[in-house]
């Protein structure tokens, strides 16, 4: 019989192991001795990752081994870098002494989350609220007194001592919302009423959220200058739009539309102009020392790490201006090389498939649509960064979740992280009777779980 | 709604496998490329700073160039504990200018980044024990040391190399610089260094014998010698009118002797005593296009192919039949012709080797850190200049200069030297003195090309530099 809890915690045994590992190797190499705090650092990380499984072990018995561990390794991984930039230049001094703050708050975020969301459903209840909430949020950095720029962005936010990044929460009062909004309007929204010339539209009441939104979005993108929200937000909505309403018009629709707003940011605003002129030619002589610099110093870094890397604290990342926090792939780029990156973008996408198994194995609309629109915002956010540092998208800067220095990214993260977890037990000992997570599988392979609701009919699909 | 549950998962792999791929091509494919970037030059020294790089050694096992463990920003110090006499051609490896010399040249092979992916090495890459190649290069350092002893402060080089094999043996510039003044670690105190170097009047970053074009004076009546030879419009005993001067064609210019002098007689004579009336008419009665021809076989006009930058010797190919009397000056080495000490250690080179031109080389060999034979250079010909014959009779004449004409200042005791002597006229400066030649006259061993710059006579003050330089060579 398949224990997903004993499952947990062998490959928590594993992440710990790697994330320590990761540390001593990054401490080897400046000196030839044994850290002190290496002792303090494996007995932190084994209280966090033991408390972590154990409320997992307590509250959601059934959910998938997979995600705790992954969140785990991931995590450690970052620390490791962020501790071996620590230093490194005078704004990033103190760094790892915040990270391991922020990590604590994050688990510590997990455990309540799976304390207090004993049923994800009750989510569902504060529709508009955390729909409120979460557009607020976003909106505040534009607040005078209270917004702050950094690097360019209006992301920030102050409220007396605490500064933090309120884009990162209102990402997941956004799923929450649109995952509620959705449910209860997708069959609405599936139906066709209207039609402009050849082609069929819904009720046009009903696209005026899908407006909305895009507005946002734009809104986000212009006022405060963050690209990757506003892109993050808007792909977020779209595809929990699609799965909603399986309607690929909304997708090429809205696909249409932020074009359309990309397109008029990019002739009206210089930065938008930059980031495009920097992503076609990163090495252009007369930007590569000021407006390219950090992209080809990425670049330069993936460059040199080369198949294996130049191996933990061997290499030089400091040379990429906020490498702790939006390049820290980069750093591990060069550190760990093409081996270390690439079993990062695995680890994530085991993450984020486990995010949608979870979601296809879930008996109802709302969780579905939750745990969907969760998996996208872990994988937009990692695809928008790690193809922004790489070069294979425009660059627009935005945390890699787990692993970025940040508190608001941690924290907002390991709250995603809980309620997958939630939800991935619900789904076994939810309404459907208790079922082992082995049957379960079982079943998968053998036969197509039949949706809760039927596709809804009449979509352009 | 699994479907598009299932689809967007499967979209977002997509995308996953996109970022995959991206990374392949970033840091296996576009890593070379992006590595030798202009605006990754810090990065790239930075890290070769880390690594271990070989050494350079002389062929007499001296140590040119090491890296010795440092403490601080970077790992290792590079190190010229021969200091200014190898500079210029060490070179040196340096955070500020970069690399210079064959620190540059053979950079691959010191870094190792050029080893061979055997099992082994892939170890010693996980291990992060990489340690570059060791060179070994043919220059001797006591020849050397004798060159630089022998031109005794004054402005000017010295080369010397084996005329069967092309190994350079000798190769000082006067006057030098320290290269460890700009292999240190201070950014700072490295600009101002070069800062100094460059704006020096003496220029001692300039490597004489590979990089400055002279007027080769009488030295190039070898070259015309062997030409007007190998096309048979002269023979060793033909008698030449002895003159002061000769008027030149197409003006009312006259072309005289040194100091005005009366010279002529037999063709071997004339080659002793210098004449300059001689070589002017031998140029005159070849013609532009069989003189050219004949010089170019010697290699000018093109750049000798060593793994050290170097210039090429030149005499133009313009229309002489308009300007005979530039025809005529050529002939002596005047007027038209540059040349580098090393094109001219190269001529004597040829006489030496019955006419043909050993490929220069400085480096002997190369090994891997374990000692094992990565490269070994091959004597090759880079051209042949004469007949094997005219290379004798030339010899025989050089051999006339050195103990009967005006290189007797070259003669070593117990040995067979050959030569000539050169006092190439500047304008207003004092002329250049010269000397080439090679000894002993029997399987020589030793080709050289001595220049004193402003120094006057080559007899006089050239011919007893290569004396010392040869004697040196040949244990003497």
């Amino acid at each position: 019989m398949f224990r997903p809890r004993r499952a947990e915690a062998k490959l928590l045994f594993f992440a710990l192991l790697i994330s320590v590992g990761c540390h001593l190797l990054v401490q080897f190499a400046d000196s030839d001795t044994l850290p002190a705090d290496t002792g303090t650092l494996a007995m932190w990380m084994t209280g966090l990752y033991l408390s972590a499984h154990l409320t997992v072990r307590r509250l959601a018995p059934n959910a998938s081994p997979l995600l705790l561990p992954i969140a785990g390794v991931l995590t450690g991984i970052g620390y490791a870098m962020v501790s071996r930039l620590d230093g490194t230049n005078d704004r990033i001094e103190g760094v790892s002494v915040a990270q391991g703050m922020w990590i604590v708050l994050g688990i510590g975020a997990f455990i309540a989350t799976l304390f207090f969301l004993r049923d994800y459903r009750i989510l569902d209840r504060y529709r508009y609220i955390t729909g409120l909430a979460g557009i607020t949020l976003l909106l505040l950095p534009i607040v005078p007194f209270l917004g702050r720029t950094v690097n360019g962005a209006r992301l920030w936010t102050r409220i007396g001592p605490l500064q933090f990044q309120p884009g990162e929460g209102a990402k997941i009062l956004l799923v929450v919302f649109f995952a509620s909004f959705l449910m209860e309007r997708r069959e609405l929204l599936a139906v066709n009423t209207g039609k402009i010339g050849p082609i069929h539209i819904p009720d046009f009441k009903h696209l005026g959220p899908i407006l909305a939104v895009w507005g946002l979005s734009l809104g986000i993108m212009l006022f405060e200058k963050d690209l990757g929200s506003s892109l993050l937000i808007f792909s977020i909505f779209l595809s929990m739009l699609y799965i909603a309403t399986s309607r690929t018009a909304f997708v090429t629709g809205g696909l249409a539309l932020f074009s359309v707003g990309a397109l008029a940011a990019y002739q009206t605003f210089n930065h938008v102009q930059i980031r495009i002129k920097g992503w076609l030619d990163p090495l252009n002589p007369d930007t590569v020392e000021n407006e390219t610099y950090q992209l080809a110093q990425s670049l330069f870094a993936f460059a040199s790490g080369g198949i294996d890397g130049s191996g933990p604290g061997q290499g030089s990342p400091w040379r990429i201006p906020f490498a702790e926090t939006d390049f820290i792939f980069a750093s591990i780029g060069e550190e760990l090389g093409l081996l270390g990156s690439i079993a990062l973008i695995l680890l994530y996408l085991v993450l984020v498939t486990t995010g949608f198994r979870t979601a296809l194995r879930c008996s109802d609309t709302f969780g579905k649509l939750l745990a969907a629109g969760l998996s996208v915002a872990l994988a937009i956010q990692t695809f928008v960064i790690v193809g922004g540092v790489t070069r294979l998208i425009p660059l627009t800067g935005i945390t890699l979740p787990f692993v970025s220095y940040g508190g608001s990214s941690i924290v907002s993260n390991f709250v995603i992280l809980a309620i997958l977890v939630v939800v991935s037990d619900q789904q076994i000992s939810g309404p459907r009777g208790h079922t082992s997570f082995f049957r379960r599988k079982a079943l998968e392979i053998g036969e197509k779980i039949p949706d809760p609701l039927p596709d809804p009919v009449g979509g352009s699909t | 709604m699994n479907r598009q549950i299932r689809k967007t998962g499967i979209f977002i792999s997509a995308l996953f496998v996109a970022l995959i791929l991206n990374l392949s091509w970033l840091q296996v494919i576009d890593a070379e490329d992006l590595w030798h970037n202009q605006a990754n030059e810090t990065r790239r020294i930075e890290k070769e700073y880390s690594d271990h790089r070989g050494a350079i050694l002389s062929s007499d096992g001296v140590v040119l160039a090491e890296s010795i463990p440092a403490s601080g920003t970077y790992d290792f110090l590079r190190s010229y504990p021969l200091q200014h006499l190898t500079a210029h051609i060490v070179g040196f490896y340096s955070l500020g200018p970069g690399d210079v010399g064959l620190e540059a040249t053979y950079n691959d092979e010191l870094r190792g980044s050029d080893q061979q992916l055997d099992m082994a090495s892939i170890m010693d890459r996980l291990r992060d024990e990489v340690k570059g190649n060791d060179i070994t290069l043919t220059l001797d350092t006591r020849v050397q040391k004798a060159a630089e002893t022998a031109l005794a402060g004054r402005k000017g080089s010295v080369v010397a190399l084996d005329p069967l094999t092309g190994n350079i043996l000798a190769a000082y510039s006067n006057p030098s610089f320290d290269p460890n003044t700009l292999s240190i670690h201070d950014p700072e105190q490295i600009a101002k260094n070069w800062e100094t170097f460059r704006t020096d009047a003496e220029n001692p970053m300039l490597a004489r014998m590979f990089n400055e074009r002279y007027p080769p004076g009488s030295t190039f009546k070898i070259v015309t010698a062997a030409a007007a030879l190998d096309a048979g419009i002269t023979t060793p005993t033909e008698m030449f009118p002895v003159l002061t001067s000769i008027n030149l064609p197409q003006t009312h210019q006259t072309l005289s002797n040194y100091r005005g002098t009366s010279c002529g007689g037999s063709l071997v004579t004339s080659f002793a005593r210098s004449c300059n009336t001689v070589f002017a008419s031998l140029a005159l009665r070849m013609g532009p296009e069989v003189f050219l021809n004949g010089v170019e076989k010697f290699g000018f006009n093109d750049r000798p192919p060593l793994s050290l930058v170097t210039a090429e010797s030149v005499v133009p190919r313009k229309d002489y039949e308009r300007v005979l009397p530039e025809l005529a000056k050529s002939g002596i080495g005047q007027q038209d012709v540059q040349a580098t000490p090393l094109q001219m250690a190269l001529v004597a080179a040829a006489v030496a080797n019955n006419g043909q031109i050993p490929q220069p080389q400085i480096l002997k060999s190369i090994r891997d850190p374990d000692g094992r034979l990565l490269k070994e250079t091959r004597p090759e010909i880079w051209r042949t200049a004469m007949s094997p014959s005219t290379a004798d009779t030339l010899r025989m004449m050089m051999h006339e200069v050195v103990t009967r004409g005006t290189g007797r200042r070259a003669q070593i005791s117990g040995v067979e030297v050959a030569g000539k002597t050169g006092t190439a006229e500047t304008g207003t400066a004092p002329s250049h003195a010269w000397f080439v030649g090679f000894a002993p006259l029997e399987n020589p061993a030793i080709a050289i090309a001595v220049i004193v710059e402003n120094g006057g006579s080559g007899g006089t003050i050239a011919a007893p530099v290569a004396q010392q330089v040869m004697a040196s060579a040949l244990g003497k």
